[in-house]
């Protein structure tokens, strides 16, 4: 069973064990994401943490997957959430059963806790950046350990900052600024679920690489959960979109 | 051969037009190891926030007040400009493009007087109602920005959000840089428009009063001031129905740096220039003219 | 990848057009090259003042990407030890790496010499440790503040690769608004080839000093779309470090 640590020699070294690969290629380094996923979502709440992610994997513009997890849990109390390549997110959940291995082999109880795995999650991203060989996610890390919420996020270069909400992707651009006007601290269950349910709504409306198809996954004093998908209500049915937008003298131009 | 020469004087060269090479010639200066690379100068950006919505009987249209350089250039300019009596526009971009595309006071200048533009849009709107004697109708307007805009194939980098009521109802409608145009209920635009259009997505609602027009398009502007670094400052809002244009300059100032500075007990003799600040290094005193007053007396 | 055509690919008309290419584009015949760079530029803004006995640094706590907020509260200093603190500008990712390293080398220093690293000494640290990564920087705007071995205010500030200067007048700016908030501080505190009318600078309390640094910090807020939200203002004397928070404007 390889450790993490030396799962990262290997990668430092750039030694590579897979098959049909000769000394002689030049290392491939993952240049730009392939299957992308979009937006991930999560605040802190009275009981814990809340996220939210849809399970659409995009190849370029095309609508490759529509049913992919990009929420999971780890460890006994946290959830990692990811968007970017898909690829990329399944290496980190690798590293991440690795961790839980090692934890189970130690046997001493002790698992890691939310903030070890953000912090953790950041020194990879950010050793991999150092080695311009990149994993193209933004993670978020978000758990509920000893009473406290924690939530905290890193992007694909390392930037790591802990956080009571945070969006990533273009969630950054229209999801944040609905949180930052609605988000207060100790909200209920159905006022976060509501607030993510809006952030979620907002995204499918305006971002091309969503479906509207959402994994909801909340940490809380039970544990980790993530939830199988739901849909999140839509409204098509302005007078304004309904109409024709080009009547003779209303709409469009001469 | 004669048949091909033929052909040639059929279409001959004709000056005039459009012509982009001074544009792909400040891009060579721009990529080139000369001495001048990197230096164009660069243009003020609104940075902007600017919305609008349609509300029942009338238009409602918003903007942030920061203008941005490589620092903040003006932190209470103004985005709404007027087009016509019943038709105003925000403007986002390069703020010279979206001055001098819709603004009143830009006159006739050489260098933009060319075969199609003969001056800008409130200017030949205005020309247009002493020609007809009729109000202005929005679609006009916005039918006039395109053409311009299209024209100069999105190197006139002005994006719009032009709203107005004429005779056939209020409208509203975006206008981009390479001059595609859109009507819609509610529209954003800038820097912040994502941010803008977020508040939107979470709380437009058809048949809008006008109090709640009002409200709503503060409350989208305060998104891209708080979330978006290039907009900032004060909330404009301008409200256009049939009967009046109600311009609410600085309608909400929730950026007052007052209290800040009043809650710091700054030592007296910081940023205190006292008279002598500037050394007097010499004095040289040159006399232009000599006046003198001589009293004539008249002869009796 | 280049089965699945798209017409939007072949768009050359406008060199324009094609600046940017951040968006997704691997089904395009031509595809757009992710470029992929190691750096962000987050902004951070830091001030430090000395006094004859004292050291006030503060840095603003807005974590900035392009034209959006990431965090209105990071921290941007470093508490080295209780006379000694670390604060930078630039690329959060590298300022964070930085940090790691330094408090690691400031526990093992202290368990090998059963001291606290000096002022002066981590000041040469921090050169040393940047310039170690002379061919691939961190990208960190440094400047450090505390006192130096006879209890005098300390203050310098250092490019991204470890050369650095004590400042001769005890104030330094480095960072996004540096070269803002620097002319005022010449202006109050600078005694060489400065003027302000005065005949002497006054020597500013310490608790002037950080009103003062408050003001400056409104002031270049005011200007620098990256500075804002609320500052870090740690305050260094003999007895140690005390710090506070103070609000900004956050648009």
């Amino acid at each position: 069973m390889a450790t993490v640590s030396q799962t990262l020699a290997c990668a430092a070294s750039g030694a590579d064990v897979s098959a049909g690969r000769s000394a002689a290629d030049p290392h491939k380094h993952t240049t730009s994401p392939i299957v992308t996923g979009t937006s991930v979502v999560a605040l802190k709440y009275k009981d814990g943490v809340m996220m939210a992610a849809d399970t659409l994997g995009s190849y370029g513009s095309l609508s490759r997957f529509t049913d992919l997890r990009r929420i999971v849990t780890t460890g006994g109390y946290t959830l990692v959430g990811a968007d970017g390549d898909y690829s990329d997110f399944q290496y980190v959940q690798d590293i991440l059963k690795e961790l839980e291995v090692e934890d189970a082999c130690v046997a001493d109880g002790i698992t890691h806790s939310p903030k070890e795995i953000w912090c953790c999650m950041a020194r990879i991203l950010y050793h991999r950046r150092s080695k311009m060989n990149p994993l193209w996610n933004n993670l978020v890390i978000a758990g509920f350990h000893e009473g406290e919420a924690f939530l905290g996020t890193t992007d694909k270069i390392g930037t790591s900052y802990e956080c009571d909400f945070v969006a990533t992707g273009m969630g950054l651009h229209m999801a944040m600024p609905i949180l930052r006007r609605h988000w207060k601290p100790n909200m209920s269950e159905s006022e976060a679920r509501e607030l993510l349910e809006s952030c979620m709504r907002t995204l499918f409306y305006r971002d091309c690489r969503t479906i509207n198809k959402i994994t909801f996954a909340s940490a809380t004093k039970k544990g980790p959960s993530v939830d199988e998908p739901v849909e999140v209500s839509t409204e098509w049915s302005y007078q304004s979109f309904v109409d024709p937008k080009a009547g003779s003298d209303t709409g469009g131009s001469w | 051969m004669v048949e091909e020469n033929r052909a040639d004087k059929s279409f001959p060269h004709v000056d005039g037009g459009f012509n982009f090479e001074n544009f792909k010639r400040n891009v060579s200066f721009m990529n080139s190891d000369s001495g001048i690379k990197g230096t164009m100068p660069k243009a003020w950006k609104t940075g902007t926030t600017i919305v609008g919505v349609v509300f029942d009987g009338g238009v409602a249209l918003a903007a942030d007040t920061r203008a941005t350089g490589n620092v903040i250039v003006d932190k209470n300019c103004e985005k709404i400009h007027y087009i016509a009596p019943n038709i105003y526009c925000c403007g986002a971009g390069t703020a010279a493009d979206t001055e001098m595309t819709v603004s009143s006071i830009s006159i006739l200048q050489e260098p933009l007087r060319d075969t199609h533009d003969t001056g800008q849009i409130s200017s030949q709107l205005e020309l247009l109602r002493l020609n007809t004697a009729k109000s202005s109708r929005v679609v006009t307007a916005m039918t006039m920005l395109k053409r311009h805009l299209f024209n100069y194939q999105g190197h006139v980098s002005a994006a719009l959000v032009l709203g107005g009521v004429d005779a056939t109802g209020p409208h509203l409608y975006t206008v981009y840089p390479h001059g595609s145009t859109d009507k819609l209920p509610y529209v954003t635009m800038g820097s912040g428009s994502l941010a803008a259009m977020s508040v939107f997505e979470t709380s437009y609602k058809d048949n809008l009063t006008e109090q709640e027009a009002i409200d709503l398009v503060a409350e989208a502007i305060k998104a891209g001031i708080f979330n978006d670094l290039g907009s900032g400052s004060n909330v404009d809002v301008c409200i256009i129905t049939k009967d009046k244009v109600d311009m609410k300059r600085n309608f909400i100032t929730p950026n007052d740096q007052g209290p800040l500075r009043a809650s710091i007990s700054k030592p007296a003799t910081f940023g205190y220039f006292p008279p002598g600040t500037t050394k007097v290094v010499s004095t040289d005193i040159e006399t232009f003219a000599t006046v003198t007053t001589d009293v004539e007396m008249l002869e009796a | 990848m280049a089965s699945i055509a798209s017409s939007e690919g072949d768009r050359t008309l406008d060199p324009a057009m094609q600046v940017g290419g951040a968006g997704v584009d691997v089904a395009s015949s031509t595809p757009l090259q992710h470029r992929f760079s190691p750096y962000s530029w987050n902004g951070g803004t830091v001030l430090a003042v000395a006094g004859k006995d004292y050291c006030v640094v503060a840095t603003d706590k807005r974590l900035a990407e392009g034209y959006s907020i990431l965090s209105r509260k990071i921290d941007r200093a470093l508490q080295l030890t209780d006379k000694t603190v670390i604060a930078c500008g630039g690329s959060h990712n590298d300022v964070e790496a930085l940090y790691n390293h330094l408090k690691l080398r400031a526990v093992m220093y202290k368990y090998n010499h059963e001291e606290d690293l000096s002022t002066i000494g981590a000041a040469q640290l921090l050169s040393n440790t940047l310039y170690y990564k002379r061919f691939f920087p961190y990208y960190a705007l440094a400047v450090i503040a505390g006192l130096d071995d006879d209890g005098v205010g300390y203050v310098a500030g250092y490019d991204a690769v470890g050369s650095y200067l004590r400042s001769r007048d005890g104030y330094t700016a480095n960072g996004s608004a540096a070269a803002i908030a620097m002319p005022i501080l010449d202006n109050a505190l600078g005694k060489v080839g400065v003027s302000s009318g005065l005949d002497e600078k006054p020597e500013y309390s310490i608790a002037d000093t950080i009103e003062m640094l408050k003001d400056i910090f409104v002031t270049v807020g005011e200007r620098d779309i990256l500075c804002g939200d609320a500052v870090d203002i740690y305050a260094i004397t003999a007895t140690g470090t005390e710090h506070e928070v103070f609000e900004l404007k956050a648009d």
